[in-house]
């Protein structure tokens, strides 16, 4: 929650000093953001990978722990292209590339403004922040009128890290592997399905 | 980590800001967004709760 306030701050004064005065070419050139992208996506490898419990998680898996980030990709992506569709000013391939970010806002805003336009960017991090922040508001609800599994589908990708103990604390901690399995599948998959929706 | 995707949306930040269509129709993404954001919710929680009371309730 924390970091996603800093984060907006620091997107709102890039955005007001943009805004205001004319910066230098180096700054807004589109290369400089696909190199701190890369840089991005290898620390996010990293983490990953780096990550003790990945290997413990991967050996408890069960076969039906593999139906719950399969679950949430279909939601999401058939929820917000649903959605898209009945909007005015955005297709469905775009609603569907905003509900691929499944929460990672970071990662799927970037990518999107980097690979598609920068007005889809920005719609893609606010949609992926509240993601987060109504998974953060609604686990209580979610875990006690529509199961377990619920709040750790709404978080996403964000089962794993800033929702993780919210979830843990209303499901227990049999389900925190279940969340955390979840939440590095679909963060793994956010890349590749969005570079496959609006390639 | 955490720095990188700081400054990466520090830059996200200044790209819309020097780009007039972007910032012109901020409402309008807000609430695209707001619509987006409640639709992959929605759709996620509906499929978990089909899986969850198929296969991973604790039975009778």
């Amino acid at each position: 929650m924390r970091s996603s306030f800093i984060i907006l701050t620091l997107f709102l004064s890039g955005l007001l000093l943009a805004y205001g005065v004319d910066l230098p070419i180096w700054l807004t050139a589109s290369e400089t953001t696909v190199y701190a992208l890369y840089v991005l996506l290898f620390l996010v490898g990293v983490g990953v990978g780096s990550s003790s419990d990945t290997l413990i998680i991967l050996r408890r898996v069960n076969w039906k722990i593999v139906l719950v980030p399969t679950a949430v990709i279909f939601g999401s992506l058939l929820g917000a292209g649903l959605v898209a569709h009945f909007l005015p000013g955005i297709s469905v391939r775009e609603g569907t590339a905003v509900g691929a970010g499944f929460g990672y806002y970071s990662l799927s805003s970037v990518i999107i403004s980097q690979v598609y336009s920068q007005q889809l960017g920005v719609v893609a991090l606010l949609a992926n922040m509240i993601r987060e922040m109504l998974t953060l508001l609604l686990t209580p609800l979610l875990t006690r009128y529509l199961g377990k599994l619920a709040p750790i589908a709404a978080g996403g990708a964000t089962a794993m890290d800033t929702t993780l103990p919210i979830i843990t604390r209303f499901t227990g901690s049999e389900y925190a592997v279940i969340a955390v399995f979840s939440g590095l599948v679909l963060t793994v998959l956010v890349p590749f399905l969005l570079l496959f929706i609006l390639g | 980590m955490v720095i990188s995707v700081y400054l990466l949306l520090f830059l996200l930040g200044v790209s819309v800001g020097g780009n007039e269509t972007a910032m012109s129709g901020l409402t309008t993404l807000g609430l695209q967004a707001l619509l987006l954001a409640g639709a992959s919710i929605a759709g996620s929680i509906l499929l978990a709760a089909i899986l969850y009371r198929w296969l991973f309730r604790p039975q009778e």
